[in-house]
């Protein structure tokens, strides 16, 4: 009975061997697939940040000018009274 | 309590006006000016435009004033479809304005093509421009209402007060605002509109420029000349408005937009209109009109 008890013993730890490589194999492929969807979010995001950087140039514009079209006013001027603090026309 | 400052400045004058600490507010002034004057003057042979002009065909680096400045001038250009131009400097000086406005003389008339903005190559992320041969740049329609902006951006934030810079009548004006607002009295010639004034108006923020084919007017084979350049025509802009004042969020955008009615004529009202940019227009015989929500109940004809 002792070599019977060899042999399941071998076949139990080569039997354990096989589920630790496929529960190896199953947590690299998991690791694999979030690996590659974070890898594709990151080039999507970085490519999206490439477009911004290569279009039309802001950095250097007035702070307070948009790109796309003159910006009107808060409000409209209103009519003054008083004396002036300063003028306006041609100079 | 408001505290005023004036002084001649780019054969003008620059006034400010804040709520508080006037002799910092002043010193900031200067030195915005001074930048801006040493980057973009084409009347001084050590900016860095004129430098610029010596290098053409190549890439040239350029400091972040002058980026700046021509990133302002080629936007102004772009959004109003090439009607504010910064490469009409040949064609200003071919029409006479060759130097500084006193020093003008009479001559013959050659008027010279505007090569067009899209010629100049500006990297602004580089601080890379590259201007084509034969092309001469003339940022004045811009770069004065950027420097008033820049000042009263940095004197507002820096000092913590109200500010308004008025340069040569291109207002810019931030922070604390004084009671019934900041009043700007307007007039063909901006040196007499306060004490002579056709309106008066008070705004609270923003810019509020007037562009005028009154001033700085001279002969030249003997037709009467401005500084406001056509760029479809390489001439002195055609006058059915003797002044476009015009209110926006920045004084470079009210800058822009007055000079582009002065340029559009006819069409101005309705482009004014459609961008929603209150304006104040004198027809050349004097007859006033209110565009866009501008104030008219008390306005009067002027003479």
């Amino acid at each position: 009975m002792p070599a019977m008890t060899d042999t399941q013993a071998r076949i139990g730890r080569r039997a354990e061997g096989t589920r630790r490589v496929g529960r190896a194999t199953a947590w690299i492929a998991a690791a694999a697939t979030v690996l590659a969807t974070a890898f594709r979010i990151v080039l999507a995001t970085g490519t999206s940040d490439a477009r911004t950087d290569s279009g039309a140039s802001t950095s250097t514009e007035s702070g307070s000018t948009a790109d796309d079209s003159l910006q009107a006013p808060d409000s409209a001027p209103r009519q003054g009274s008083g004396s002036a603090h300063t003028g306006s026309g041609g100079s | 309590m408001t505290h005023v400052v004036e002084f001649p400045v780019w054969g003008t004058t620059a006034v400010l006006a804040v709520t508080d600490r006037p002799v910092e507010a002043e010193r900031l002034l200067r030195a915005v000016l001074d930048d801006v004057d040493l980057a973009c003057s084409r009347f001084r042979a050590d900016s860095e435009l004129s430098r610029l002009h010596t290098t053409t065909g190549r890439a040239v680096p350029v400091g972040p004033v002058l980026a700046e400045a021509l990133a302002v001038a080629l936007r102004a250009a772009r959004l109003t479809d090439g009607l504010v131009d910064p490469t009409v400097g040949a064609a200003v000086r071919a029409i006479g304005y060759d130097r500084d406005f006193a020093s003008i003389v009479d001559g013959p008339l050659v008027p010279r093509a505007v090569p067009g903005w899209h010629r100049v190559l500006l990297d602004a992320e580089r601080g890379e421009v590259v201007l084509p041969r034969g092309v001469e740049l003339d940022l004045g329609a811009t770069a004065k209402a950027l420097a008033a902006d820049r000042a009263a951006r940095a004197i507002s934030s820096m000092l913590d007060c109200g500010a308004l810079v008025s340069l040569g009548g291109d207002v810019a004006v931030e922070g604390e605002v004084p009671p019934g607002g900041w009043r700007v009295a307007l007039a063909d010639d901006h040196r007499t509109a306060v004490a002579a004034p056709q309106a008066v108006v008070a705004v609270r923020r923003g810019g509020l420029a007037t562009s005028s084919t009154t001033q700085r007017t001279w002969q030249r084979a003997g037709r009467a000349q401005h500084h406001i350049v056509d760029p479809r025509t390489g001439l002195a802009a055609e006058v059915v408005w003797r002044t476009a004042t015009v209110a926006a969020a920045t004084c470079v955008d009210a800058n822009t937009a007055a000079t582009a009615a002065i340029v559009l004529g006819h069409d101005a009202p309705e482009w004014l209109a459609e961008h929603g940019l209150p304006a104040r227009l004198v027809s050349a015989s004097g007859e006033v009109l209110a565009v866009a929500g501008w104030p008219a109940e008390r306005e009067r004809q002027v003479a």
